[in-house]
């Protein structure tokens, strides 16, 4: 008990000894206390601090981020200001072949906007920027393009890199930015080059080729004119009315005597699809003896003629040597002593006979039951030079077949379509230098009157089947006499009258190079020195390309709109540079405000777009592709050019292709609109490119997309009443053309000679060097931006 | 006896933990205890105060943050028009003046695209006091288009008075039709 109060007081004393107020313990514990607040402060304060300065970098970043964004964007705003401008430094550095080198910046100023932001945020812009080429590969194309060496890799796409940096509160920021670019050509190749290209133009002709269901011959031809009116009472077509008013559809051969006699530049056209036949009517004219006299143009009354016969040459027949020619000659007489009288030529046989064969072509003066038909109370009958029944030809079988045919009425009805523009005013020139691709044959008559020496005469019937050598004989006063030619190979299917081109041919059974006998191909060509049909393989562009495939199917794949699972077509989607959700976005994006329309290079345009009038001068457009994912309407294209349509004409007869308002201005078009800025509006998905304007110059209006598989309009003119003037091409399906002349009939004439749109192609079209523009879009790729402590700098 | 302490007076003295076998009156004296718990109370207060402000600071950064992306969302917004678009876009944003974040009509249009209760719910709760401003300055000879956006938070939640901001400007580029 004793040690056990020992023990306690000794505690306590301990304890005073500790504790005692004296010494200060409050103020010990208070302060021990303080100080492991003040700790405590210190840690949270600091941890405080980390967090405000995580903060304030971030900021930081974030601000530097937009800043050098916005130096990036001004940079590519300068690139974009001079990529596509013919001379600078850019426009060579992005046409040159793919590499990856560093670009001079001395093009770049930087906009008042960027100093002022940078001097606001306290920001030093670093310059200049860098920036280089990295990763350019050529642009491929569709199966059939055949790029020719000296054009391979001009085409490219690539990436643009722009490393931009400035400095920020003792940091220096870096920002690297990827654009993709591509170069591209401001033209469709190969399509270019044809003034009109209607690839399903034969669904056009309906099942039989001829008659009332045929929509491509349905111009009602009289008297070397197409009259304005389509009379009732000649013929019974389902498509044209009687009592409107149609006028053709002529492709103008070049205003530009050089451009006339070279293929390459004239404006090619094809008429497909490549797997079918075109027969197109030549229009007739039996008074082409006069109009062929030039002399007669003083008198200032003669009309061109819309006969056609002038593509009727005669290596055309074996019975001719090619250095005939043409006249104007009676082939046999009426009763009364009238001469019926055509272009022809004399056929010298043995024993100094002649026989005389005439062409004819489509046009009311052949129909016998016109009043003033050739045949009109003559001894004889379309029939006794065509044959009837089973032995007459196909299409002339359509026509007259026992009283169920069509009707001979069709025999006035010529090709609403002319392709070689109208006879030519100087006959000694020959016709245009175009080529026309497509299984393209001329329908026409021939008509063959033998003259025996005694006189009277024999007509020389169709008969397919006769045996060759079985040649007509006549006897007159108890003499025989017999039609012997002069060479021993022509046989009587070379003499006997005929439609040529008078059966359905189909390319499809037999080759073209095997076309059957009977048949004339539209297309002469002046080397070969006779008529021939033209294939893909026989296609050249002026800039080298080639077709490899048939051509309908080449530019369908061009302009295929591919699926998510069908395989890139390397065709018009790879070279699409920017994407506009509206046709209003896209005028804006193109500068129309600002009376500019730069396209520059190939665009997309969601839905409709209505294009205004464009009268801002050439070098404020800038030529590219437009296509568009829906109706398209286009007002007057003019580019500053005066025409008055009310008075656009040819020159006069005698010189009127190569003199006169019209070849005067095609003389100013044909420099100044070059493909650098030729404008190409594409309707993506078949929807109607409707013109509303009388003036489109340097245009190429595409429409190869179908909606559906039976003939519509694609390409039309509405709300025009002044003559058409219409430089470029035309690339569709099908023109739907009884549509598309009672358009053009609703028009007064301007031109006493073409009684027709004016459409003429455009040389710079077919340039030998295509035109690129460069597009640079503006999502980045390689985004990376950075942030590293400058020299010298603390936080 | 003369040898033992005198205990009652010792404990006038001091405080003395009570002794195991100490017979004597054990515990806390009113005076120790209020001494003791004003000490505690003391030592206590700026660790509430460090605990509040703390509390404070990570809400404002979280605000900070929130204010910073959605100033970058409405300037991302801006960038992706077309120019003429976001042009149109932007005077009206500023004629609207100074607004409630909750009230732009894109963020109510995603809001609605996206249909949830729950996410609009927090948007409502997280935003309820950020108000946005627009400005923008054109030189319309470069189609240059200067944006600015301000985007306000109050520092204390439950305080108006106090606003702190973050602000952002960017430079759009128009085509300028070369």
């Amino acid at each position: 008990m004793r040690g056990q109060i020992k023990r306690e007081r000794g505690i306590i004393l301990v304890m005073m000894r500790r504790l005692s107020a004296k010494k200060g313990n409050v103020t010990v514990i208070l302060l021990g206390l303080v100080s492991v607040m003040l700790i405590m402060v210190m840690a949270l304060s600091r941890r405080m601090s980390s967090h405000t300065q995580l903060l304030t970098l971030s900021d930081y970043t974030q601000i530097s981020r937009y800043f050098l964004e916005s130096y990036a964007g001004d940079v590519l705003q300068q690139i974009n200001l001079n990529v596509n401008q013919p001379g600078s430094y850019l426009y060579k550095a992005f046409r040159s072949p793919p590499a990856n080198y560093r670009l001079s910046t001395s093009f770049y100023k930087q906009s008042g906007m960027l100093k002022e932001m940078a001097e606001e945020l306290g920001i030093q812009i670093q310059s200049p920027p860098t920036i280089t080429f990295s990763g350019s590969e050529e642009i491929g194309y569709p199966p059939g393009f055949e790029c020719p060496a000296h054009l391979k890799g001009t085409e490219k796409k690539g990436l643009l890199e722009i490393v931009c940096q400035a400095k920020f509160y003792g940091r220096m920021y870096t920002l690297r930015v990827q654009y993709p670019f591509t170069v591209v050509m401001r033209m469709t190749p190969v399509l270019k080059d044809f003034v009109l290209f209607a690839d399903s133009i034969a669904r056009e002709h309906g099942e039989d080729k001829i008659g009332p269901n045929d929509n491509l011959n349905i111009m009602l031809t009289r008297d070397g004119r197409h009259p304005v009116d389509f009379e009732s009472g000649i013929v019974n077509h389902n498509r044209m009315r009687p009592g409107n008013k149609y006028r053709p559809m002529i492709m103008l051969p070049p205003l530009d005597p050089v451009e006339y006699a070279s293929a390459a530049v004239s404006g090619k056209i094809f008429l497909g699809p490549a797997d079918d036949s075109i027969f197109l009517n030549l229009a007739g004219d039996t008074r082409e003896e006069a109009l062929d006299t030039v002399g007669q143009a003083g008198s200032g009354q003669v009309s061109a003629s819309v006969g056609e016969m002038f593509l009727v040459s005669p290596d055309t027949f074996k019975v001719f040597d090619a250095a005939s020619k043409y006249q104007h000659m009676t082939i046999f007489q009426k009763p009364d002593g009238t001469a019926v009288r055509m272009m022809g030529m004399e056929v010298p046989l043995k024993y100094n006979q002649l026989a005389k064969m005439g062409v004819l072509g489509f046009s009311q003066e052949i129909v016998p039951q016109y009043s003033e038909s050739i045949f009109s109370g003559a001894a004889y009958t379309v029939e006794n030079f065509l044959n009837s029944g089973s032995n007459a030809s196909e299409f002339w079988r359509l026509l007259k077949d026992g009283g169920s045919g069509y009707g001979e009425g069709f025999m006035a009805l010529a090709s609403g379509i002319k392709l070689m523009g109208l006879k030519p005013d100087d006959i000694n020139f020959g016709h245009v230098n175009r080529e026309v691709f497509g299984n393209v044959l001329s329908r026409f008559f021939v008509i063959t009157f033998w003259w025996p020496p005694s006189g009277g005469g024999v007509p020389l019937k169709y008969d397919e089947t006769r045996s060759p050598g079985d040649f007509p004989t006549t006897t007159v006063s108890l003499y025989t006499y017999k039609f012997e030619p002069l060479f021993a190979n022509l046989r009587f299917q070379d003499f006997m009258s005929r439609m040529v081109s008078g059966k359905n041919w189909n390319p499809r059974m037999s080759s073209i190079d095997n076309l059957p006998e009977g048949f004339m191909p539209f297309y002469y060509d002046p080397v070969g020195k006779k008529k021939r049909i033209l294939t893909n393989n026989d296609f050249e562009a002026a800039d080298g390309f080639k077709a490899g495939d048939r051509l309908d199917r080449m530019l369908r794949n061009w302009f295929r709109v591919t699926s998510d699972n069908s395989p890139p077509m390397n065709g018009i989607e790879v070279r699409v540079g920017k994407s506009f959700a509206s046709g209003e976005e896209f005028l804006e994006a193109a500068g129309v405000a600002n009376d500019k329309f730069m396209v520059n290079g190939v665009v997309y345009v969601s839905g409709s777009l209505k294009v205004p009038k464009l009268e801002m001068k050439n070098e404020n457009i800038g030529g590219g592709v437009i296509l568009v994912d829906g109706p398209i309407e286009l007002e007057n294209i003019t580019r500053g050019y005066q025409i008055d349509n009310s008075n656009f004409k040819l020159g006069d007869y005698g010189a009127m292709l190569f003199r006169g308002p019209a070849h005067d201005h095609y003389q100013k078009w044909k420099t100044e609109i070059t493909q650098e800025n030729f404008l190409t509006f594409v309707s993506l998905r078949g929807d109607p490119i409707t013109i509303r304007g009388e003036t489109l110059l340097g245009v190429h209006l595409i429409n190869l997309n179908p909606r559906q598989s039976s003939p519509y309009s694609q390409i039309t003119w509405r709300s025009v009443r002044k003559e058409i003037v219409f430089c470029g091409g035309i690339a569709c399906n099908y023109l739907d053309l009884p549509e598309r002349l009672l358009e053009f009939g609703q028009i007064e004439s301007s031109c006493r000679h073409l009684r027709a749109p004016f459409f003429i192609y455009h040389s710079a079209m077919a340039s030998a060097e295509p035109a690129y523009a460069v597009q640079l879009m503006e999502n980045m790729r390689g985004y990376m931006l950075t942030a590293e402590r400058s020299d010298g700098e603390d936080d | 006896m003369t040898d033992k302490p005198d205990i009652r007076k010792l404990r006038e003295t001091v405080t003395v933990p009570p002794l195991r076998n100490d017979r004597m009156r054990q515990g806390l004296s009113m005076i120790e205890l209020l001494v003791g718990v004003t000490i505690f109370a003391l030592s206590m207060m700026p660790l509430l105060w460090l605990g509040s402000t703390q509390t404070r600071g990570a809400y404002s950064i979280g605000k900070h943050m929130m204010a910073s992306q959605i100033a970058a969302s409405f300037i991302d917004n801006l960038l992706k028009l077309p120019y003429k678009e976001c042009l149109e876009k932007v005077q009206s944003l500023q004629a609207q003046g100074r607004t409630g974040v909750l009230e732009n009509e894109d963020l109510q249009a995603t809001l609605q695209v996206v249909n949830d209760q729950g996410i609009q719910s927090d948007m409502e709760t997280s935003f309820r006091y950020f108000q946005y401003e627009f400005a923008y300055d054109e030189n319309e000879k470069d189609r240059i288009l200067r944006l600015n956006v301000e985007v306000f938070y109050r520092v204390d939640e439950g305080d108006d008075r106090v606003l702190a901001s973050v602000r952002l400007s960017v430079l759009k580029y128009g085509d300028r039709n070369g």
